[in-house]
């Protein structure tokens, strides 16, 4: 109860301070109505019992929490498909290939190269055009595949920045808190709060979290889906990204105890796995170049190592070594393994007549590399060494040889003869004998009398028509196809990834929308409070003002 | 090819013209979604009906128009698409360049809808989960939870309408 005059002016004094507050935050929500992240504030005023005026309960941010955490849900969603859509369209310029160039262009123009050939297997022209179409699809194999291994190393790099820039923003985070606790017996800290909110919004976008209140006004934070902790209060545990080399992955650990995990949303889960997933589409990609390339020199070698070229070998060596001399062939660790079969060897003198024309069985579970070469070196005008694994073979003075047949082959297991090294992406690469000379090219095969005629184009013909071959996916799909069908899964990949951020992005600025008619600064409706507040504070002043009157005219009686 | 191919060219004009309109009827829906302008849909989707009765009756039209083309060129009937009937040597390249432009219209409408699509399930979640939360406060579906022992407990009652407690 008021005590008298002096206490009606205690009351109206409340009323004042209470106005004067209220017209303060009006001020404040105004000069930061175009302040990103900034929450309306809003006065409550309680009443003073008994019947002492107004008090200022609280300043408080106008928040809905409810949509607060469903940003976060969308934020982190965002985050996720558009660091997935990055990646992805950066795939994409890498492998995306136009009509004359990549790598489908340089396949086409190499069987082309093996066709022109065989209509004229003498042409020195064509065997040099074929030469550098076999260089062409070598480098462009190889540019693709170290293209898609950076991409690879980007992405480790990535995920690394992006931890980086995470535990900043934790320990942000955990700094900001300190002062939230710190203030806590205070006014409430909406600017703290706001700051707070600030952080774990672009936190939530590197690292989806799921976030819980705490009374202090703290927000714990812990990788969403998960329940590992990254902050609470002001302690918060750091993220570390390390390379796992042997299996060619990126783990992510959290704290001191490097816990192991898996985050759901965000961008960094879309970097993990993006560069870990084996069937994701960076790995896939790497795999398809590496499979056409290992599947193209495969089938090359085997028909280019059962024909000839313009002229015989005087000395060969194998472009590939066993794992061991006295082992089976086929577990001697050969990338094309041999099979039960045999093969023909040809020696011709100076003259281009038959010296020798052998076959050489082979049983590929019993056969060494040793028992090779001893019925190599046996054969008139031929010798074989073996040396770590690797077979020479050398004619005597003045001869030559060639080979035929081979359907164990051994030939192109041994690399005798073939047109391509390497067994992958990485390593696929013309023969250096190719390289060296373009009359190796072996466009003709030898007739059954075991002579090699230089205008016959059979074997370059069966080389050409590998173009429509069957030979990749299970023997279901030409070359071309098998190209088309990985580039059509990237692009297709890449589209839904494109439209899922797309419609994500919509997704968040609705609910962004209804967050800001919740908490953004309306002027209209500031406008419209600060009158309001204006014409409370004139009543009180004039009430003031009134019992001022009153008390000086009780003072005047006074006296 | 006259005739009936004349026809079907201005028909799959018509078609592209109809499908565009949809477009943008389904662009404004989206940005009603976005803003939450329930008025706004409710409009669009008055604006939209008739636009799809018309796409739908020139659809039937296409059909017959088709078959009709396919039976004059001596097609089988199983080949008679308008997508066999484009590859046919011959074909007008005004037929090809509808064809074309229709299915990128078409590519573009699916991509609208699921769009759109996407956005309202995404709002009818949120008013479903904002429901279950006031149903909750109310205690009509007082769902046990853990506390930090570890025990059940009766959901709090109270007003505590979105803070969750560790």
């Amino acid at each position: 109860m008021t005590s008298g005059i002096l206490g009606s002016l205690q009351l109206a004094r409340t009323a004042l301070a209470a106005q004067q507050a209220t017209l303060d935050t009006i001020g404040h929500n105004l000069a930061n109505a175009q302040t990103e992240g900034y929450t309306r504030q809003r006065v409550e005023l309680v009443p003073l019992d008994p019947r002492r005026g107004v008090d200022v309960a609280a300043i408080r941010r106008v928040r809905d929490r409810f949509l607060d955490f469903s940003l976060l849900t969308e934020q982190q969603a965002l985050g996720k498909h558009r660091a997935e859509d990055a990646i992805l369209q950066r795939l994409q310029g890498i492998v995306n290939e136009s009509a004359d160039s990549g790598l489908s262009a340089g396949l086409d123009r190499l069987f082309a190269s093996f066709e022109a050939l065989s209509r004229d297997p003498t042409d020195q022209a064509a065997r040099v055009a074929l030469r550098d179409r076999g260089r062409e699809v070598t480098d462009t194999v190889r540019s693709v595949r170290a293209d898609l291994v950076q991409l690879q190393d980007d992405l480790t790099t990535e995920i690394r920045d992006r931890v980086d820039t995470a535990n900043v923003l934790l320990s942000e985070l955990a700094s900001l808190h300190e002062q939230i606790i710190a203030a806590r017996n205070g006014p409430v800290p909406n600017d703290l709060l706001d700051r707070r909110d600030a952080l774990v919004g672009r936190l939530n976008e590197v690292v989806g979290v799921a976030a819980t209140d705490r009374d202090d006004g703290t927000v714990q934070l812990a990788i969403a889906g998960t329940g590992v902790l990254l902050v609470d209060r002001d302690r918060y545990a750091e993220l570390r990204a390390s390379l796992d080399d042997a299996t060619d992955t990126v783990e992510l650990t959290v704290g001191a105890a490097a816990l192991a995990v898996t985050p759901a949303s965000g961008a960094l889960a879309a970097s993990l796995e993006m560069r870990n997933t084996a069937t994701g589409p960076v790995k896939q990609a790497i795999a398809d170049v590496d499979d056409l390339a290992a599947t193209l020199a495969r089938e090359v070698n085997r028909l280019h190592s059962r024909g000839s070229g313009l002229t015989g070998f005087e000395t060969l060596t194998a472009q590939n070594a066993a794992s061991a001399s006295d082992v089976a062939l086929e577990d001697a660790g050969l990338a094309d393994t041999p099979v039960d079969g045999s093969f023909r060897v040809l020696v011709h003198d100076a003259g281009g007549d038959v010296v020798s024309d052998v076959t050489v069985a082979v049983d590929a579970d019993t056969t060494t590399l040793d028992d090779l070469a001893a019925t190599l070196d046996a054969v008139s005008g031929l010798s074989a060494t073996v040396s770590d694994g690797t077979l020479t073979l050398t004619a005597d003075a003045g001869d030559t040889f060639a080979f035929g047949d081979d359907s164990a082959r051994v030939l192109s297991a041994l690399g005798l003869n073939t047109f391509f090294t390497g067994t992958d992406g990485a390593t696929l690469a013309l023969n250096d004998v190719i390289a060296g000379d373009a009359g190796k090219i072996a466009a003709a095969r030898p007739d059954d009398d075991g002579l090699v005629h230089p205008g016959d184009g059979a074997n370059a013909l069966a080389l050409a028509r590998l173009r429509t071959a069957r030979v990749m996916s299970d023997a279901t799909q030409t070359f071309g196809e098998a190209r088309g069908t990985s580039l059509a899964r990237t692009a297709s990949r890449a589209r839904e990834a494109s439209q899922a951020s797309d419609r994500q992005a919509a997704a968040l600025e609705m609910v962004q929308n209804l967050q800001q008619q919740v908490s953004g600064v309306s002027i209209d409706e500031e406008l419209i409070q600060l009158t309001t507040a204006q014409t409370a504070y004139a009543a009180a002043a004039k009430w003031a003002s009134a019992i001022d009157e009153m008390l000086r005219t009780l003072l005047g009686l006074a006296s | 090819m006259p005739g009936p191919v004349a026809d079907l060219e201005d028909l799959l004009h018509a078609e592209a013209v109809e499908l565009r309109l949809l477009l943008g009827l389904l662009r404004e829906e989206g940005d009603a979604l976005v803003r939450g302008n329930a008025a706004g849909l409710l409009a669009l989707q008055q604006r939209q009906r008739p636009v799809m009765d018309r796409l739908a009756r020139l659809e039937r039209s296409r059909r017959a128009l088709v078959a009709a083309v396919g039976e004059r060129l001596g097609l089988p009937e199983q080949d008679v698409t308008l997508r066999r009937l484009v590859a046919l040597p011959g074909a007008p390249a005004a037929l090809v360049r509808l064809r074309e432009e229709l299915g990128a219209l078409v590519g573009e409408v699916a991509v609208a809808g699921r769009r759109n699509r996407f956005l309202a399930e995404r709002s009818l979640g949120y008013t479903r989960r904002l429901l279950d939360l006031l149903l909750g406060t109310l205690g009509v579906a007082a769902a046990p939870t853990y506390g930090g022992t570890g025990r059940a407990a009766r959901a709090p009652a109270g007003l505590g309408l979105v803070d969750r407690e560790a």
